[in-house]
């Protein structure tokens, strides 16, 4: 149903005539949805989900909310996009408008002294990390790397990603918020709220951090976060990373007595374990993760051997896999993890590399040598740090989906959870890549340790319905096995769920039960009593049937 | 002075036949990827020749054209040259027409307009080349047709039409109204300028589909394309004949295809 | 290939926005982030490579029509300056985003879905072979008084192709000129084509006329043969990716094809030109992007994608990647740092991942204000860099510099390679 043209032209006096479009084209390039055919009852097997009724570009926050009273006004709902890369990009479903939020693209303020900047949505990790480093500062960048939202990977779903050991998780780097609201107040969070700047997340003023973050985040239904003061911490290196080598194999040179890349690896998942506590207790490491294993445990050596050198392609992947040495690495790599060390002084490295190598002693573990050679650790340095190569992780179809993932203390790792996960994935080989354990993941998902865990990838071809019914099945399977230990399901494929899909229901009344979707389900009453700000699977739950939430 | 000119859209004539492919089993020849659409250059000197006598005398130009997806920028230059209406006559099937049911549509449409002076088509469409819209439509309307002119001049209620014969010129008073089909000596069409691009972008144009001309596209065809298939390869070789002097370089010639038996 | 043949590929775009940034690797401040013009200009996610990916599978899809009023702006306000097309690789081994684009333009224009700004332009062009909506009969002027080999009659080695800005565009002349009297100094056999040389067909093909583009292609290919040259030589980087690329491409022709700083680096090396003067001079270069990253050599391939460890999504045999890494970047400025007194300074987007001058792909003829902003941002990036003066290779750029600059008041210098090798000969 296209806009009333007297809600068109109010809304369009909002951001001016050039900022608006109902252009059939454009619409459907916001309707288009990564994975979109994994839900095949709302996308048809295709690529689109409903398009929205006309798209906006606001330029500010008081055009956000002049936007945002007018739907009130009028009972038009509004779907909020930053970058749009994720499963919730796409409006969850027709009848709405969309906010493009790409001209709220600034840098306010990067306040060296108190360690935080101030961004608007659109502002891209690798933008505030080269801003940032030019001051002797560093930010958390999100597990979907460089190219994402600062903002959104803070406030609007998961955003974890692996340096969160040292950088710790991005909702604890919230500070304050100014948060358009889905009744089109504004609020603005801690010490902002009080008018004494941007530093702190509690107080003075209001703190709605657990609100508008809760588990997940609001995943684009809890109205518009407009400016956000992030946390930063300290970069002891270069202002600007140097880069050198041939596209796409960039590496970076930094002080060797500063910066190390190590891939810690493990004759045992127990040893594995261990050395996670370990590096916990001696608090080292500036980014800890299991990477590169995104490609398959029997993959990943030949991987990284194509994706470092600019002359190799995937088509070189069973030469590689034919070679005794990667075979051998291979081996070296099943049970690893990238971890990146980096002093704040060479003697603060030195020590680190000490403390590396006495866990690794302890738990019989190895440091794999493929790292050392120069131009690899260059590669992994850059890849680490920026995480700018991140879309590698869909290179082989463009297509993924994580299934038995895990979120828990270190002993996860040795619970047997691994072999289940690759147990499951082999089950659907052939429909779906064949390679083995693909649990990446943080080793510490929040400041100095104490959780860790993984997403079980797997690759299908989006092109291919067999691989895409596969990648469904597969992933159901997987939440059933997890339903049945008492475990939430998958998180990608819950950001495609819509409450016309039967079997998303069933997966939202799961997560409904939990206790903290729940009170943000009837936050989210309070907050939207119009219910205008649209959203997923979190607002779209139906109650369960037992009544335990409404 | 009401004229109407009738444009047919084609493949652009001038683009590379290399690329051109037949497809046999469709009965379709198939341009290459990224050649666009013109009007046929003959309807193009139609349109010159009506607005030639706009210039002169005043009237009204309506240019008409028969098709399916028809390309608005395409037909549009005809408003920026000077055109007063422009009449789309588009349906989904108006698509692979022949002469006969371009002619009865474009009759069609003529009648609901009314009156008029004067019609004119190119001579033949540089796809087709047939030649046959401009009489057939003529037949169609009872009125005259004059073919291939090369001049028009407007006289009292009739127009001297120049045409081109084997040896020399002939010219012929005919009565209006009347349909003249024109060729490329009266000239080509004018430039239009980008402004008057722009502004031939806004000017509203008339869509008419089968419906609401009344027409039943299958009932009007007469002619079944049997087959279409490419012409055959021919192999050409050049030989340079070189000589000191032009003069025995043709001697050398004159002998060379007397040797060869061709003269 | 047609729109069609890449559904596929549509289907796999992993919608990371890649698209719209340099390569994140090089990701140097906020200011210079950004590597696509379309987008930052537009705001709208169609205006990037991938939102055309989706239009093109909404076309496809029968969701949208070529006739959709609003589509041809999406379409043609691009430069496709590829830069896309290298970011979307640094990840990716089976997309080809600019390839997407280029057969989306030629289904519009198919369909006669152009912008109606194209009908001078193009009307021009097919009465006088060139793009500057100028005679051919004036295309020579530029030589006149240059004793060049005239290749209609004559035959020579190098046939020196200046292409229509250089032609036409009197306040350029000086660039052929010098390089005409730079190739014959070093004792090249060259000539010209003259008032017969014709239209590269390059840009027509980046605005979606290939049909008309393949004429233009049949008919130099034919006048170089004639004239017995074994290499091309062009002052334009337009012409340059035209030749090295396109014809080959299209029409299986492989010829020599060298841009003139490719031509004046061999010569510098081999002695064959020497530097009398110094000339002090802080100076930043652009990367053209038809010589740079769009410039890399035509590799043939034949072949296939298959299905390897269940579904990894190969080719077979390797197929070339066209990703940026293999064009001219260096050869300019060798030639630059062999002039004493040059100080060379980079902008933060170079080689690969530069930012376009904004001329491109029919975007200054059709969409000026749009091409002159592209301009207006790189003019930004130089100074940033301290330089005293812009240097390019490519005539398309410099002329949207200068009337860039004119436009701002602005007074940055702009130099082709070879007004340096003039000046300190």
């Amino acid at each position: 149903m296209p806009l009333e043209r007297e809600v068109y032209k109010e809304l369009e006096s909002v951001v001016g005539p050039e900022h608006i479009t109902e252009e059939p084209a454009t619409l459907f390039s916001y309707a288009y949805q990564w994975m979109a055919e994994l839900v095949p009852d709302v996308s048809g097997g295709g690529k689109f989900f409903d398009r929205p009724e006309a798209v906006l570009v606001p330029g500010g926050v008081e055009e956000v909310q002049a936007i945002v009273r007018l739907c009130n006004r009028y009972g038009l709902k509004f779907h909020v996009y930053s970058t749009g890369w994720g499963p919730w990009a796409a409006p969850p479903s027709g009848g709405q408008i969309l906010l493009d939020l790409r001209r709220m693209n600034r840098i306010l303020e990067i306040d060296e002294q108190n360690m935080f900047a101030v961004v608007e949505p659109y502002v891209v990790a690798a933008q505030l990390q080269a801003e940032a480093m030019k001051r002797g500062l560093n930010v958390h960048i999100s597990g979907a790397g460089a190219g994402t939202s600062v903002l959104a990977n803070a406030c609007c779903f998961q955003g974890g990603g692996p340096d969160c050991i040292y950088f710790d998780s991005p909702q604890n780097s919230i500070l304050s918020i100014e948060w358009v609201m889905p009744t089109g107040d504004i609020l603005r969070t801690g010490s902002l709220g009080s008018g004494l700047g941007w530093f702190c997340a509690e107080g003075p003023g209001p703190s709605t951090q657990g609100i508008i973050r809760g588990a997940l985040g609001g995943s684009g239904g809890w109205g518009v976060v407009t400016k956000i003061a992030i946390r930063l911490v300290h970069w002891p290196g270069p202002p600007v990373m140097p880069i050198e080598g041939t596209v796409p194999a960039y590496r970076t040179k930094l002080p060797a007595d500063q910066f190390r890349a190590t891939f810690p690896a493990f004759p045992s998942w127990q040893s594995f374990a261990d050395a996670i506590y370990h590096i916990y207790d001696s608090e080292i490491g500036y980014i800890a993760h299991r990477q590169y294993v995104m490609w398959g445990d029997e993959l990943q050596a030949a991987f990284l051997k194509i994706v470092s050198d600019p002359d190799r392609q995937l088509c070189d992947l069973e030469e590689l896999l034919h070679m005794p040495e990667i075979q051998k690495l291979t081996d070296e790599m099943r049970r690893c993890f990238q971890l990146i060390l980096v002093g704040m002084t060479p003697r603060d490295l030195e020590y680190q590399l000490k403390v590396l190598d006495r866990i690794l002693e302890q738990t019989g573990g190895w440091n794999v040598a493929l790292v050392n050679e120069p131009a690899m650790q260059q590669y992994v340095l850059l890849y680490m740090m920026r995480l700018c190569f991140k879309n590698l992780n869909f290179t082989a179809t463009g297509g993924f989906i994580d299934t038995y993932n895990s979120v828990a203390s270190p002993d996860i790792w040795a619970s047997g959870e691994i072999e289940a996960g690759k147990k499951l994935l082999k089950k659907y080989a052939g429909r779906i890549a064949d390679a083995g354990d693909q649990a990446m993941g943080p080793i510490a998902g929040q400041g100095g340790g104490g959780v860790t865990g993984w997403e079980d990838f797997l690759f299908y071809d989006p092109h291919d319905p067999d691989s895409v019914q596969a990648a469904i099945e597969v992933s159901d399977e997987g939440d059933r096995l997890k339903a049945q230990q008492g475990r939430p399901p998958g998180g990608m494929l819950l950001g495609l769920a819509r409450t016309t899909h039967t079997e998303e229901k069933v997966r939202a009344q799961k997560l409904v039960h939990a206790r903290e979707y729940q009170w943000q389900r009837k936050l989210k009453q309070i907050f939207d009593p119009n219910g205008i700000g649209s959203g997923n699977y979190l607002w779209a739950a139906e109650p369960s049937t037992n009544g335990e939430s409404t | 002075m009401k004229m109407i000119v009738c444009v047919k859209q084609v493949p652009d004539p001038q683009a590379s036949s290399t690329g051109t492919k037949v497809d046999v089993a469709a009965k379709r020849v198939i341009v290459p990827h990224g050649t666009p659409p013109v009007m046929s250059p003959y309807d193009e000197s139609a349109l010159e020749a009506a607005l030639k006598i706009k210039d002169v005398h005043g009237g009204h130009v309506t240019v008409m054209s028969v098709g399916k997806n028809l390309a608005r920028p395409v037909l549009r230059k005809a408003l920026a040259s000077g055109a007063d209406e422009l009449i789309l006559l588009e349906d989904n099937t108006f698509d692979q027409l022949d002469s006969y049911a371009t002619a009865s549509i474009l009759a069609a449409a003529i009648r609901e307009i009314g009156t008029f002076d004067l019609i004119l088509c190119g001579r033949q469409a540089a796809d087709t080349d047939a030649g046959q819209v401009g009489s057939g439509l003529a037949e169609l309307l009872h009125i005259p047709c004059v073919t291939v002119a090369c001049g028009i001049e407007l006289g009292e209620e009739k127009v001297n039409v120049t045409r081109i014969v084997s040896d020399g010129y002939e010219v012929i008073e005919v009565m209006l109204p009347a349909l003249v089909t024109v060729s490329s000596e009266i000239g080509e069409l004018r430039y239009p300028k980008l402004k008057d691009l722009q502004a031939a972008q806004k000017m509203p144009i008339v869509v008419r589909n089968a419906g609401q001309l009344g027409i039943d596209v299958a009932s009007l065809m007469k002619l079944n394309l049997v087959s279409l298939s490419p012409p055959q390869h021919r192999n050409v070789q050049c030989c340079m004949i070189s000589a000191e002097t032009p003069e025995i370089a043709g001697e050398h010639l004159a002998l060379t295809m007397r040797g060869a038996g061709l003269i | 290939m047609g729109l069609e043949d890449f559904k596929a590929m549509v289907h796999r775009c992993s919608r990371c926005s890649y698209c719209k940034w340099i390569p994140f690797a090089h990701v140097k401040s906020w200011r210079f982030a950004k590597g696509c013009p379309s987008i930052e200009y537009h705001s709208f996610q169609s205006y990037s490579a991938s939102g055309r990916l989706c239009i093109s599978l909404a076309l496809l899809e029968e969701r949208i029509s070529c006739f959709d009023e609003g589509l041809p702006d999406i379409v043609f306000k691009c430069m496709l300056d590829g830069c896309c097309d290298v970011a979307c690789k640094v990840c990716r081994y089976d997309l080809e985003p600019l390839e997407v684009m280029r057969n989306l333009r030629f289904r519009l224009i198919d369909n006669g879905c152009f912008p109606i700004q194209d009908i001078p332009l193009i009307d021009n062009l097919r009465k006088e072979d060139n793009m500057m909506m100028a005679r051919k009969a004036d295309r020579a002027n530029w030589a006149a008084g240059l004793s060049l080999k005239d290749l209609t009659t004559e035959k020579a080695d190098v046939v020196l192709h200046v292409g229509c800005r250089l032609s036409f565009d009197e306040e350029l002349w000086r660039i052929p000129q010098t390089a005409v009297t730079l190739l014959l100094d070093a004792g090249v056999d060259v000539g010209i084509l003259g008032r017969d040389e014709n239209c590269c067909g390059g840009r027509l093909y980046d605005m979606g006329y290939r049909g008309e583009f393949l004429k233009y292609a049949e008919n130099n290919i034919d006048a170089w043969r004639n004239a017995g040259a074994t290499t091309v030589v062009t002052t334009c980087s337009d012409c340059y990716h035209a030749f090295k690329r396109l014809y080959p491409e299209e029409l299986h022709a492989p010829m020599n094809v060298l841009h003139i700083t490719e031509f004046l680096e061999q010569l510098i090396a081999k002695g064959k030109i020497a530097f009398k003067k110094s000339l002090p001079l802080k100076i930043t270069y652009h990367d053209p992007c038809h010589l740079g990253r769009r410039g890399e050599p035509y590799i043939p391939w034949e072949g296939r994608q298959k299905k390897i460890r269940g579904q990894i999504l190969v080719y077979e045999p390797r197929k070339p990647r066209n990703n940026g890494a293999c064009g001219v970047y260096d050869a300019p400025r060798n030639v630059l740092r062999s002039i004493p007194g040059i100080q060379l300074f980079e902008m933060e987007r170079n080689r690969e991942f530069a930012w376009c001058c904004g001329a491109g792909a029919g975007v200054r003829e059709r969409y000026p204000e749009f091409s002159f902003w592209t301009a207006g941002e790189r003019i930004e990036e130089a100074y940033a860099t301290g330089a005293e003066a812009l240097v390019s290779a490519c005539p398309h750029c410099e002329r949207n510099f200068l009337d860039a600059l004119d436009q701002r008041g602005d007074s940055l210098k702009v130099f082709d390679v070879l007004d340096l090798v003039r000046e300190a000969r």
